[in-house]
């Protein structure tokens, strides 16, 4: 969220793929997305190209259709990793 | 009404502060942007230097001929397990190319940059890195960035 402020600041639009949206939301990150993944898989399932690509394309919708600072996304997309 | 304004009184109960807002318009249709990744999953070249797990807030540069496969993880904040599968788990830079090919984003950004996020030297992460990766991709122009991180 430091980074995505940063860059941000200077003039570049950013959005955030969170596992831990309410974290980014208290740092302030100006547009969120999160679909319901644990932290460190944050952009889907491991080899699972569909899931991950349905993220990034949603995420990147949702970077052109927010308009309000500290918005956040939920995205419909499920990955319980096996521990 | 008049406030009043007590000198060192606080509230009993908790209450966040949000910093303040900082936001950026988008300024084009995504087929015609040039897009970066930016992480705090520790991600970096495998031929380049590891980060120090204990606390770095040092950036490494990922350049766009990179693919997945020419990348690794090294950060002692969450469990590895998944991105050592795949790294697109966490920072989708075959995704990515694959979207250009589709012609859903223009092109991916020459430089990308993996960090090990803000958990050490908050200081240093917010006053230099940050605006040093913000100012550098700035320079190669580019129209929005993807961050991966907590």
């Amino acid at each position: 969220m430091i980074l995505q402020r940063a860059i941000e600041k200077i003039g570049i639009p950013t959005v955030l793929i969170a596992a831990l949206p309410p974290v980014a939301k208290q740092n302030g990150a100006p547009r969120v997305v999160a679909p319901r993944v644990p932290m460190g898989a944050n952009v889907g399932e491991p080899n699972n190209v569909k899931m991950q690509m349905g993220i990034l394309r949603d995420t990147l919708k949702a970077l052109v259709e927010i308009t309000t600072p500290a918005t956040i996304v939920p995205l419909d997309y499920e990955y319980i990793a096996k521990v | 009404m008049k406030l009043t304004v007590v000198k060192n009184l606080k509230s009993e109960i908790y209450v966040p502060l949000m910093p303040e807002i900082v936001w950026a318009p988008v300024k084009k249709p995504l087929d015609e942007m040039k897009i970066a990744l930016v992480t705090g999953a520790g991600v970096h070249l495998k031929t380049d230097k590891r980060f120090n797990l204990a606390g770095d807030p040092s950036y490494r540069v990922i350049p766009r001929e990179a693919s997945g496969k020419d990348l690794m993880v090294s950060h002692g904040g969450y469990d590895n397990a998944d991105v050592n599968k795949d790294i697109n788990s966490m920072f989708p830079i075959d995704r990515l190319k694959e979207l250009v090919q589709e012609g859903f984003i223009k092109e991916v950004a020459e430089l990308n940059f993996g960090t090990m996020g803000g958990g050490g030297d908050i200081e240093t992460f917010t006053n230099v890195t940050g605006p040093e990766i913000a100012e550098k991709l700035k320079e190669i122009k580019v129209d929005a960035v993807v961050l991966t991180a907590g």
